[in-house]
């Protein structure tokens, strides 16, 4: 089944009467419970994209459909934002309380969760993206990273069916890069929730089962990740690139050594070189 | 050679009148000479945007001394002024610093500032927008009607212009696509090397600081845990996860290929060394 299904979804921002078309023509079906990630340059739509998912931006052209919802019902938009979840590329532009724990309460009283619930939730999400014991503190006092959790954090704890990550991890130290796609990764899979992740971090996209790669405004490529990362080549002209892995696996099997480049991880890499040194030692 | 900047048992905190509260820094000492490529690494919130703001004279230290030019300036006002006129700092948002209407106003404010000529302006603002990789078909439009990235680079076009003699960067790939994160990082080393600008880049990215910075400075909650070669920081996996770091993925791979036999050395951090060290071990390919 499909949570998301676009039919020839078009938009452009006007600006002094001209049009500047941003997304053309967009085919996608996401299926429920996936893990979809999108890539592109700067500019190639992403965040446009995103926005038409729970009706921050309403198509030109097309339809966007949402959890059975059309998107442009605006007497479903409670009911669509509701299962359809957003974490914004910019985390100031999402803190509204003053203090780390009503913030992320915010969307569950708009809601209208009881609130012996909702101190529950507030305190696992909290907890999941390494929040809680900052939960007395302003928002505005907290480093770039620290918003970008509590960020992260409400929208987990409204338990939407689908939640769209843009840049989710742009500021955040490796550890807590590492928490955070293990949290998404979990919410995948245990919770079923489907996740479609904007990123610029090339390792993360390999934890997606989906890519769809966009240029300007178009999609380019959309396949699964080793697929994806097959075409080293075509990614660079794309402006965009491939896991370091992945580019030492290609590199070696472009100097003319007998490796599979078909690895994504480290140690997926590292296994395919074990095993070229070995069919070199018994050729020995 | 003496230092451009130098910082001496820096601290600071946020609650103005007890420095035993919401402290960012404690004792921390360090300097930088001209012209050096400097990284700061830490987890969030360990410090990184309080030390770049002090540097560049946007923050006043709770308590410490300050060198410039090898000389104290004792006076914290005065010693401001003379970071503010040295330091340029691109933001970790770069919302924070677009106010413009249109983005090449944006860009030409610094120089605008500084009393140069229409020309001139005009010149510095093409330069910086090279650089940074604004298209000049982004000029009229207003900032806010940008994309992330676009933006991003739109902020540090704006620093550049300034031509400061101390740049600082934080997190300013956040947010850039592959490609225009590798050309920012190879004009910062331009930069560097032809105006002989000191980069202090802040990154959360263990491979461009492996791969671009001479030494790296390593922050774990508000003090200094390690100022060495990106080789020193990266030889110890164990104590850098405990400041929320982690190796470089390159370092992953050969660790992985040093414990199953391979024995390639462990201080290969970047593409290029493995690379090389591979295919040497393995023997010419067919
Ligand atoms: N509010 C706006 N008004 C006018 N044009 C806009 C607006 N927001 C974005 N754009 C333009 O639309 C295009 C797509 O922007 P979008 O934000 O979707 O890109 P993106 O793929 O998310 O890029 P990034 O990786 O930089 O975040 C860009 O060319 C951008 O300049
Ligand atoms: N205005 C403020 N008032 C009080 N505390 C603050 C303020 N700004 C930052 N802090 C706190 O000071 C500490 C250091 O913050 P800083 O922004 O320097 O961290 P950082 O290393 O830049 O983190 P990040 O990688 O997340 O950007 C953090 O614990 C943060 O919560
Ligand atoms: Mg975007
Ligand atoms: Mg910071």
């Amino acid at each position: 089944m499909s949570i998301v299904e676009i039919r020839d979804l078009s938009f452009s921002y006007r600006k002094d009467g001209e049009e500047k078309v941003v997304l053309d023509k967009l085919n996608i079906d996401i299926e429920d419970e996936s893990f979809v990630a999108v890539i592109g340059q700067n500019g190639s739509g992403k965040s446009t994209f995103a926005k038409h998912l729970n009706a921050i931006l309403l198509p030109m052209g097309g339809r966007v459909v949402v959890c059975g919802i059309n998107t442009k019902n605006e007497k479903e938009l409670f009911a669509l934002r509701k299962n359809a979840g957003m974490v914004f590329q910019n985390p100031d532009n999402q803190i509204v309380a003053t203090t780390v724990e009503e913030d992320v309460a915010f969307g569950l009283e708009n809601l209208g969760i009881e609130y012996e619930e909702m101190h529950k939730r507030v305190k696992e999400a909290l907890i999941a993206v390494n929040m809680y014991d900052l939960r007395k503190r302003a928002p505005h006092l907290l480093s770039g990273g620290q918003k970008q959790r509590v960020a992260i954090a409400g929208i987990l704890a409204m338990e939407p069916r689908c939640i769209i990550f843009d840049e989710p991890t742009a500021m955040l130290d490796p550890v807590g890069r590492r928490e955070v796609m293990d949290t998404i990764i979990r919410l995948n899979k245990e919770k079923h929730i489907t996740v479609i992740m904007i990123t610029h971090h090339m390792d993360e996209v390999v934890c997606a089962s989906r890519v769809i790669v966009l240029n300007k405004g178009k999609i380019e490529m959309d396949a699964s990740p080793r697929e994806v990362f097959k075409n080293v080549e075509k990614l660079k002209e794309l402006g965009l690139d491939a896991p370091q892995s992945v580019l030492l696996l290609h590199a070696l099997k472009d100097a003319g050594f007998d490796v599979e480049a078909n690895a994504l991880t480290p140690e997926e890499c590292a296994e395919e070189i074990l095993a070229c040194l070995k069919k070199r030692e018994v050729q020995k | 050679m003496s230092n451009i900047i130098e910082v001496k048992n820096l601290s600071y905190s946020y609650s103005a009148d007890n420095l035993a509260k919401d402290t960012a820094l404690v004792n921390v000492s360090f300097g930088f000479e001209q012209g050096e490529f400097i990284g700061i690494a830490g987890h969030t919130g360990s410090g990184k945007s309080t030390v770049a703001q002090i540097l560049a004279g946007l923050l006043t230290p709770s308590e410490g001394r300050i060198f410039i030019d090898g000389e104290e300036i004792e006076d914290y006002k005065e010693a401001c002024r003379a970071l503010r006129r040295r330091v340029g700092i691109v933001f970790q948002y770069p919302e924070h610093q677009l106010f413009e209407e249109t983005v090449y106003k944006d860009i030409a404010f610094g120089p605008k500032n500084k009393g140069l000529s229409e020309e001139e302006i005009d010149r510095c603002v093409r330069k910086s927008a090279l650089l940074a990789g604004v298209g000049e078909e982004l000029f009229e439009a207003s900032p806010f009607e940008l994309s992330g990235g676009q933006k991003r680079r739109v902020a540090i076009a704006g620093v550049l212009a300034t031509e400061p003699k101390v740049l600082i960067l934080d997190e300013p790939a956040a947010g850039l696509d592959p490609k225009s994160k590798h050309r920012l990082l190879k004009e910062l080393h331009k930069i560097q090397k032809e105006e002989n600008t000191t980069i202090i880049l802040i990154s959360h990215s263990m491979e461009d600081l492996s791969e671009h910075a001479q030494r790296i400075i390593v922050l774990n909650h508000g003090v200094k845990f390690k100022d060495a070669s990106p080789k020193e920081i990266f030889s110890s996996q164990k104590a850098l996860k405990e400041c929320g770091l982690e190796i470089p993925e390159i370092a992953q791979v050969v660790s992985l290929l040093n414990s199953g036999g391979m024995n390639i050395g462990s201080d290969i951090f970047t593409l290029k060394e493995a690379y090389d060290t591979i295919t040497q071990k393995l023997g010419v390919g067919k």
